[in-house]
Protein backbone atom coordinates (compact mmCIF):
# COMPACT_ATOMS: atom_id res chain seq x y z
CA UNK A 1 0.00 0.00 0.00
CA UNK A 2 1.12 3.53 -0.74
CA UNK A 3 2.71 4.98 2.37
CA UNK A 4 0.91 8.31 2.32
CA UNK A 5 -2.45 6.61 1.91
CA UNK A 6 -1.57 4.10 4.61
CA UNK A 7 -0.58 6.86 7.02
CA UNK A 8 -3.88 8.63 6.45
CA UNK A 9 -5.93 5.49 6.93
CA UNK A 10 -4.03 4.48 10.08
CA UNK A 11 -4.43 7.98 11.49
CA UNK A 12 -8.17 7.72 10.95
CA UNK A 13 -8.36 4.26 12.52
CA UNK A 14 -6.43 5.39 15.60
CA UNK A 15 -8.75 8.37 16.08
CA UNK A 16 -11.85 6.20 15.62
CA UNK A 17 -10.59 3.69 18.18
CA UNK A 18 -9.81 6.47 20.64
CA UNK A 19 -13.24 8.04 20.22
CA UNK A 20 -14.72 4.76 21.52
CA UNK A 21 -12.54 4.64 24.63
CA UNK A 22 -9.26 5.89 26.09
CA UNK A 23 -6.33 3.55 25.51
CA UNK A 24 -2.63 3.23 26.28
CA UNK A 25 0.03 3.03 23.57
CA UNK A 26 0.52 -0.70 23.36
CA UNK A 27 -3.23 -1.31 23.36
CA UNK A 28 -3.65 0.97 20.35
CA UNK A 29 -0.86 -0.85 18.52
CA UNK A 30 -2.54 -4.21 19.12
CA UNK A 31 -5.94 -2.98 17.94
CA UNK A 32 -4.53 -1.49 14.75
CA UNK A 33 -2.48 -4.61 14.05
CA UNK A 34 -5.57 -6.78 14.36
CA UNK A 35 -6.90 -5.01 11.30
CA UNK A 36 -3.56 -4.40 9.57
CA UNK A 37 -1.21 -7.22 10.60
CA UNK A 38 1.50 -6.10 8.18
CA UNK A 39 1.86 -2.66 9.75
CA UNK A 40 5.06 -2.07 11.67
CA UNK A 41 4.74 -1.12 15.40
CA UNK A 42 7.06 1.83 14.93
CA UNK A 43 4.83 3.37 12.25
CA UNK A 44 1.78 3.21 14.51
CA UNK A 45 3.70 4.78 17.35
CA UNK A 46 4.98 7.53 15.07
CA UNK A 47 1.48 8.40 13.86
CA UNK A 48 0.18 8.37 17.42
CA UNK A 49 2.98 10.71 18.46
CA UNK A 50 2.22 13.06 15.59
CA UNK A 51 -1.55 13.31 16.18
CA UNK A 52 -0.81 13.89 19.86
CA UNK A 53 1.62 16.65 18.88
CA UNK A 54 -1.03 18.26 16.71
CA UNK A 55 -3.44 18.35 19.62
CA UNK A 56 -5.92 15.77 18.38
CA UNK A 57 -5.29 13.67 21.47
CA UNK A 58 -3.96 14.32 24.96
CA UNK A 59 -2.35 12.03 27.50
CA UNK A 60 -2.82 11.38 31.19
CA UNK A 61 -1.49 8.80 33.62
CA UNK A 62 -3.77 6.11 34.98
CA UNK A 63 -2.96 3.47 37.59
CA UNK A 64 -3.15 -0.17 36.65
CA UNK A 65 -5.75 -2.07 38.76
CA UNK A 66 -3.37 -5.01 39.22
CA UNK A 67 -0.64 -2.71 40.53
CA UNK A 68 2.57 -1.97 38.65
CA UNK A 69 3.63 1.37 37.14
CA UNK A 70 0.96 3.83 35.96
CA UNK A 71 0.19 3.79 32.24
CA UNK A 72 0.13 6.70 29.85
CA UNK A 73 -3.36 6.84 28.38
CA UNK A 74 -4.42 8.68 25.24
CA UNK A 75 -7.74 10.53 25.12
CA UNK A 76 -9.24 12.20 22.03
CA UNK A 77 -9.72 15.98 22.32
CA UNK A 78 -12.55 18.09 20.94
CA UNK A 79 -10.25 19.20 18.13
CA UNK A 80 -9.49 15.53 17.45
CA UNK A 81 -13.18 14.64 17.27
CA UNK A 82 -13.83 17.42 14.78
CA UNK A 83 -10.84 16.36 12.69
CA UNK A 84 -11.88 12.71 12.88
CA UNK A 85 -15.40 13.56 11.66
CA UNK A 86 -13.89 15.49 8.78
CA UNK A 87 -11.63 12.66 7.61
CA UNK A 88 -14.39 10.04 7.94
CA UNK A 89 -16.54 12.20 5.68
CA UNK A 90 -13.62 12.49 3.27
CA UNK A 91 -13.14 8.73 3.41
CA UNK A 92 -16.76 8.08 2.40
CA UNK A 93 -16.51 10.63 -0.39
CA UNK A 94 -13.39 8.93 -1.77
CA UNK A 95 -15.05 5.52 -1.45
CA UNK A 96 -18.03 6.70 -3.50
CA UNK A 97 -15.79 8.16 -6.19
CA UNK A 98 -13.84 4.93 -6.43
CA UNK A 99 -17.03 2.86 -6.66
CA UNK A 100 -18.35 5.10 -9.41
CA UNK A 101 -15.20 4.57 -11.45
CA UNK A 102 -15.14 0.82 -10.82
CA UNK A 103 -18.66 0.31 -12.19
CA UNK B 1 19.33 -7.20 23.66
CA UNK B 2 17.71 -6.34 27.00
CA UNK B 3 15.48 -3.38 27.81
CA UNK B 4 18.29 -1.15 28.99
CA UNK B 5 20.39 -1.72 25.86
CA UNK B 6 17.35 -1.25 23.67
CA UNK B 7 16.40 2.09 25.21
CA UNK B 8 20.03 3.25 25.21
CA UNK B 9 20.36 2.46 21.55
CA UNK B 10 17.11 4.25 20.77
CA UNK B 11 18.28 7.29 22.69
CA UNK B 12 21.62 7.33 20.86
CA UNK B 13 19.92 7.01 17.49
CA UNK B 14 17.78 10.09 18.20
CA UNK B 15 20.53 12.10 19.94
CA UNK B 16 20.92 15.55 18.43
CA UNK B 17 18.13 15.00 15.92
CA UNK B 18 15.17 15.65 18.17
CA UNK B 19 14.87 17.96 21.16
CA UNK B 20 15.82 16.46 24.51
CA UNK B 21 12.26 16.50 25.80
CA UNK B 22 11.07 14.66 22.67
CA UNK B 23 13.78 12.04 23.08
CA UNK B 24 12.87 11.58 26.73
CA UNK B 25 9.23 11.14 25.73
CA UNK B 26 9.96 8.56 23.03
CA UNK B 27 12.30 6.59 25.29
CA UNK B 28 9.78 6.58 28.13
CA UNK B 29 6.98 5.51 25.74
CA UNK B 30 9.06 2.63 24.46
CA UNK B 31 9.92 1.71 28.05
CA UNK B 32 6.15 1.47 28.64
CA UNK B 33 5.61 -0.63 25.53
CA UNK B 34 8.36 -2.92 26.76
CA UNK B 35 6.64 -3.29 30.14
CA UNK B 36 3.25 -3.86 28.52
CA UNK B 37 4.53 -6.72 26.39
CA UNK B 38 6.45 -8.08 29.38
CA UNK B 39 3.13 -8.63 31.17
CA UNK B 40 2.51 -11.53 28.81
CA UNK B 41 5.57 -13.17 30.33
CA UNK B 42 8.02 -12.76 27.47
CA UNK B 43 11.79 -12.45 27.85
CA UNK B 44 13.33 -9.00 27.31
CA UNK B 45 15.37 -10.20 24.34
CA UNK B 46 12.25 -11.66 22.77
CA UNK B 47 10.39 -8.37 23.20
CA UNK B 48 13.25 -6.40 21.67
CA UNK B 49 13.15 -8.69 18.65
CA UNK B 50 9.39 -8.24 18.36
CA UNK B 51 9.51 -4.45 18.50
CA UNK B 52 12.29 -4.27 15.92
CA UNK B 53 15.62 -2.50 15.80
CA UNK B 54 15.93 0.83 17.65
CA UNK B 55 17.65 2.28 14.57
CA UNK B 56 14.60 1.53 12.45
CA UNK B 57 12.23 3.03 15.02
CA UNK B 58 14.37 6.16 15.18
CA UNK B 59 14.37 6.39 11.40
CA UNK B 60 10.59 6.04 11.21
CA UNK B 61 10.15 8.80 13.76
CA UNK B 62 12.63 11.13 12.05
CA UNK B 63 11.15 10.48 8.62
CA UNK B 64 7.73 11.42 9.91
CA UNK B 65 9.20 14.69 11.09
CA UNK B 66 10.36 15.38 7.54
CA UNK B 67 6.93 14.56 6.11
CA UNK B 68 5.05 16.94 8.33
CA UNK B 69 7.59 19.65 7.57
CA UNK B 70 6.77 19.29 3.89
CA UNK B 71 3.08 20.02 4.45
CA UNK B 72 2.31 23.39 2.83
CA UNK B 73 0.20 24.69 5.74
CA UNK B 74 3.19 24.34 8.03
CA UNK B 75 5.63 26.10 5.73
CA UNK B 76 5.91 29.14 7.98
CA UNK B 77 8.40 30.34 10.54
CA UNK B 78 7.72 27.41 12.87
CA UNK B 79 8.72 24.99 10.12
CA UNK B 80 12.15 26.52 9.69
CA UNK B 81 12.61 26.49 13.45
CA UNK B 82 11.60 22.83 13.50
CA UNK B 83 14.00 21.95 10.72
CA UNK B 84 16.90 23.64 12.47
CA UNK B 85 16.02 21.62 15.54
CA UNK B 86 15.89 18.39 13.54
CA UNK B 87 19.34 19.02 12.14
CA UNK B 88 20.71 19.30 15.64
CA UNK B 89 20.69 23.10 15.55
CA UNK B 90 22.91 23.25 12.46
CA UNK B 91 22.21 25.47 9.47
CA UNK B 92 23.02 23.98 6.07
CA UNK B 93 23.54 25.76 2.78
CA UNK B 94 21.42 24.64 -0.19
CA UNK B 95 24.43 22.88 -1.67
CA UNK B 96 25.02 20.95 1.54
CA UNK B 97 21.34 20.10 1.80
CA UNK B 98 21.43 18.78 -1.73
CA UNK B 99 24.48 16.63 -1.01
CA UNK B 100 23.00 15.43 2.28
CA UNK B 101 19.79 14.44 0.57
CA UNK B 102 21.58 12.53 -2.18
CA UNK B 103 23.93 10.68 0.15
CA UNK B 104 21.12 9.82 2.52
CA UNK B 105 19.18 8.37 -0.41
CA UNK B 106 22.11 6.11 -1.33
CA UNK B 107 22.59 5.29 2.33
CA UNK B 108 18.91 4.41 2.68
CA UNK B 109 19.19 2.09 -0.28
CA UNK B 110 22.01 0.21 1.43
CA UNK B 111 20.56 0.33 4.95
CA UNK B 112 16.80 0.33 4.63
CA UNK B 113 14.73 -2.80 4.20
CA UNK B 114 13.06 -2.92 0.83
CA UNK B 115 9.32 -2.31 0.92
CA UNK B 116 8.46 -4.98 -1.64
CA UNK B 117 9.88 -7.90 0.33
CA UNK B 118 8.69 -8.30 3.92
CA UNK B 119 11.41 -8.84 6.51
CA UNK B 120 9.82 -12.05 7.80
CA UNK B 121 10.00 -13.61 4.35
CA UNK B 122 13.77 -13.23 4.15
CA UNK B 123 15.89 -16.33 4.53
CA UNK B 124 18.15 -16.31 7.61
CA UNK B 125 21.84 -15.81 6.86
CA UNK B 126 23.16 -19.07 8.43
CA UNK B 127 20.91 -20.98 6.07
CA UNK B 128 22.23 -19.02 3.12
CA UNK B 129 25.75 -19.89 4.20
CA UNK B 130 24.61 -23.52 4.34
CA UNK B 131 23.32 -23.33 0.78
CA UNK B 132 26.63 -21.85 -0.33
CA UNK B 133 28.54 -24.71 1.28
CA UNK B 134 26.20 -27.27 -0.33
CA UNK B 135 26.60 -25.63 -3.73
CA UNK B 136 30.35 -25.55 -3.31
CA UNK B 137 30.33 -29.26 -2.59
CA UNK B 138 27.91 -30.31 -5.34
CA UNK B 139 28.74 -27.91 -8.15
CA UNK B 140 32.34 -27.44 -7.05
CA UNK B 141 33.03 -31.16 -7.41
CA UNK B 142 31.30 -31.16 -10.80
CA UNK B 143 33.33 -28.14 -11.94
CA UNK B 144 36.49 -29.80 -10.66
CA UNK B 145 35.72 -32.97 -12.61
CA UNK B 146 35.07 -31.13 -15.85
CA UNK B 147 38.17 -29.04 -15.42
CA UNK B 148 40.31 -32.12 -14.77
CA UNK B 149 39.02 -33.66 -17.97
CA UNK B 150 40.33 -30.71 -19.95
CA UNK B 151 43.34 -29.98 -17.82
CA UNK B 152 44.80 -33.48 -17.69
CA UNK B 153 46.36 -33.39 -21.18
CA UNK B 154 47.67 -29.92 -20.38
CA UNK B 155 49.56 -31.29 -17.42
CA UNK B 156 51.27 -33.83 -19.65
CA UNK B 157 52.34 -31.20 -22.12
CA UNK B 158 53.74 -28.98 -19.43
CA UNK B 159 55.38 -31.79 -17.60
CA UNK B 160 57.28 -32.97 -20.68
CA UNK B 161 58.24 -29.43 -21.55
CA UNK B 162 59.64 -29.06 -18.05
CA UNK B 163 61.76 -32.14 -18.61
CA UNK B 164 62.98 -30.68 -21.84
CA UNK B 165 63.73 -27.38 -20.23
CA UNK B 166 65.55 -29.07 -17.36
CA UNK B 167 67.77 -30.72 -19.87
CA UNK B 168 68.17 -27.36 -21.48
CA UNK B 169 69.14 -25.90 -18.13
CA UNK B 170 71.68 -28.61 -17.62
CA UNK B 171 72.99 -27.87 -21.06
CA UNK B 172 72.92 -24.16 -20.44
CA UNK B 173 75.11 -24.44 -17.39
CA UNK B 174 77.77 -25.76 -19.69
CA UNK B 175 77.12 -23.32 -22.51
CA UNK B 176 76.31 -20.01 -20.90
CA UNK B 177 73.91 -17.86 -18.94
CA UNK B 178 71.52 -16.99 -21.78
CA UNK B 179 69.70 -20.32 -21.72
CA UNK B 180 69.37 -20.16 -17.92
CA UNK B 181 66.88 -17.36 -18.43
CA UNK B 182 64.78 -19.66 -20.59
CA UNK B 183 64.66 -22.30 -17.89
CA UNK B 184 63.46 -19.92 -15.19
CA UNK B 185 60.80 -18.50 -17.49
CA UNK B 186 59.32 -21.97 -17.95
CA UNK B 187 59.45 -22.53 -14.21
CA UNK B 188 57.56 -19.30 -13.46
CA UNK B 189 54.85 -20.11 -15.99
CA UNK B 190 54.53 -23.44 -14.23
CA UNK B 191 53.96 -21.67 -10.91
CA UNK B 192 51.07 -19.79 -12.51
CA UNK B 193 49.30 -23.01 -13.32
CA UNK B 194 47.60 -23.63 -9.93
CA UNK B 195 46.35 -20.03 -9.93
CA UNK B 196 45.00 -20.47 -13.42
CA UNK B 197 43.43 -23.74 -12.35
CA UNK B 198 41.68 -22.10 -9.39
CA UNK B 199 40.49 -19.23 -11.55
CA UNK B 200 38.96 -21.66 -14.02
CA UNK B 201 37.43 -23.67 -11.18
CA UNK B 202 35.73 -20.61 -9.69
CA UNK B 203 34.77 -19.43 -13.15
CA UNK B 204 33.03 -22.67 -14.04
CA UNK B 205 31.41 -22.82 -10.59
CA UNK B 206 30.05 -19.27 -10.93
CA UNK B 207 28.82 -20.03 -14.42
CA UNK B 208 26.97 -23.07 -13.09
CA UNK B 209 25.18 -21.10 -10.37
CA UNK B 210 24.42 -18.36 -12.92
CA UNK B 211 22.76 -20.83 -15.25
CA UNK B 212 20.87 -22.54 -12.43
CA UNK B 213 19.60 -19.25 -11.07
CA UNK B 214 18.46 -18.05 -14.46
CA UNK B 215 16.98 -21.31 -15.78
CA UNK B 216 15.01 -22.13 -12.60
CA UNK B 217 14.15 -18.51 -11.81
CA UNK B 218 15.81 -18.38 -8.42
CA UNK B 219 17.15 -21.73 -7.31
CA UNK B 220 20.55 -23.35 -7.02
CA UNK B 221 20.79 -26.96 -5.78
CA UNK B 222 21.86 -25.79 -2.31
CA UNK B 223 19.05 -23.24 -2.07
CA UNK B 224 16.53 -25.77 -3.31
CA UNK B 225 17.55 -28.32 -0.69
CA UNK B 226 17.32 -25.69 2.04
CA UNK B 227 13.98 -24.32 0.75
CA UNK B 228 15.06 -20.86 -0.29
CA UNK B 229 15.00 -18.93 -3.51
CA UNK B 230 16.28 -15.72 -5.02
CA UNK B 231 13.69 -13.16 -6.12
CA UNK B 232 13.94 -9.81 -7.85
CA UNK B 233 12.66 -7.06 -5.59
CA UNK B 234 10.43 -5.77 -8.37
CA UNK B 235 8.75 -9.19 -8.58
CA UNK B 236 9.91 -9.89 -12.12
CA UNK B 237 11.63 -13.02 -13.42
CA UNK B 238 15.37 -13.22 -12.95
CA UNK B 239 17.01 -12.40 -16.31
CA UNK B 240 20.26 -13.97 -17.43
CA UNK B 241 21.97 -10.62 -16.92
CA UNK B 242 20.70 -10.43 -13.31
CA UNK B 243 21.97 -13.92 -12.59
CA UNK B 244 25.28 -13.24 -14.36
CA UNK B 245 25.78 -9.99 -12.46
CA UNK B 246 24.96 -11.60 -9.13
CA UNK B 247 26.80 -14.89 -9.40
CA UNK B 248 29.61 -14.30 -11.90
CA UNK B 249 30.55 -10.62 -11.75
CA UNK B 250 30.13 -9.98 -8.02
CA UNK B 251 30.38 -13.32 -6.21
CA UNK B 252 32.90 -14.60 -8.78
CA UNK B 253 35.15 -11.95 -10.28
CA UNK B 254 34.85 -9.06 -7.79
CA UNK B 255 35.18 -11.43 -4.87
CA UNK B 256 38.27 -13.08 -6.36
CA UNK B 257 39.87 -9.71 -7.05
CA UNK B 258 39.37 -8.88 -3.36
CA UNK B 259 40.81 -12.28 -2.35
CA UNK B 260 37.50 -13.57 -1.02
CA UNK B 261 36.99 -10.72 1.42
CA UNK B 262 34.00 -9.30 -0.44
CA UNK B 263 31.82 -12.32 0.30
CA UNK B 264 33.00 -12.49 3.90
CA UNK B 265 32.28 -8.80 4.59
CA UNK B 266 29.05 -9.07 2.65
CA UNK B 267 27.94 -11.99 4.80
CA UNK B 268 28.78 -10.25 8.08
CA UNK B 269 27.02 -7.08 6.95
CA UNK B 270 23.93 -9.00 5.87
CA UNK B 271 23.97 -10.97 9.10
CA UNK B 272 23.86 -7.92 11.36
CA UNK B 273 21.32 -5.89 9.35
CA UNK B 274 17.55 -6.46 9.27
CA UNK B 275 17.38 -6.66 5.55
CA UNK B 276 20.01 -9.38 4.98
CA UNK B 277 21.25 -7.53 1.91
CA UNK B 278 24.60 -8.74 0.56
CA UNK B 279 26.72 -6.93 -2.04
CA UNK B 280 25.48 -9.23 -4.80
CA UNK B 281 21.85 -8.72 -3.67
CA UNK B 282 22.33 -4.99 -3.81
CA UNK B 283 23.88 -4.98 -7.28
CA UNK B 284 21.43 -7.42 -8.88
CA UNK B 285 18.47 -5.96 -6.91
CA UNK B 286 17.55 -9.36 -5.50
CA UNK B 287 16.63 -10.84 -2.12
CA UNK B 288 16.78 -14.40 -0.85
CA UNK B 289 13.45 -15.53 0.63
CA UNK B 290 12.10 -18.67 2.20
CA UNK B 291 10.05 -20.20 -0.57
CA UNK B 292 6.94 -21.25 1.38
CA UNK B 293 6.66 -17.83 2.96
CA UNK B 294 7.12 -16.19 -0.41
CA UNK B 295 3.93 -17.74 -1.77
CA UNK B 296 1.73 -15.42 0.20
CA UNK B 297 4.09 -12.51 -0.47
CA UNK B 298 5.00 -10.80 -3.69
CA UNK B 299 3.74 -12.12 -6.98
CA UNK B 300 6.05 -14.02 -9.32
Amino acid sequence: MDTQLKKGVLEMCILISLSKQDMYGYEIMKIIQEGFPEVYDGSIYTILRRINGEGYTETYMRDVPSGGPARKYYRITLLGQEYCGKIIEEWHRIGKSVEKIMK
Amino acid sequence: MNKKDFLNELENALEGRLSESDIREVVSDYGDIFDNIAESGKEEAEIAAEIGSPAKIARTILEDGIDSRMKPEQADSTASAASAENNGGREYTDFQKNINEKTSKIFDKVIEPDQNVEIDQLAPMPRRLGAYVLDSLLLGVLAFGILMLFAAPLFFVNYSSVEVSNEAVGHAVRIGEDSMMNGSRVASSLALLPILFMAFLFGIFSLFTTIFLWATNGYTPGKWILKMRVVKINGKKISFLDAFLREFVIKGIANSVLSGFLNIISFIWAYVTDDHKTAHDLVAQTRVVEWDKNKKGIAG
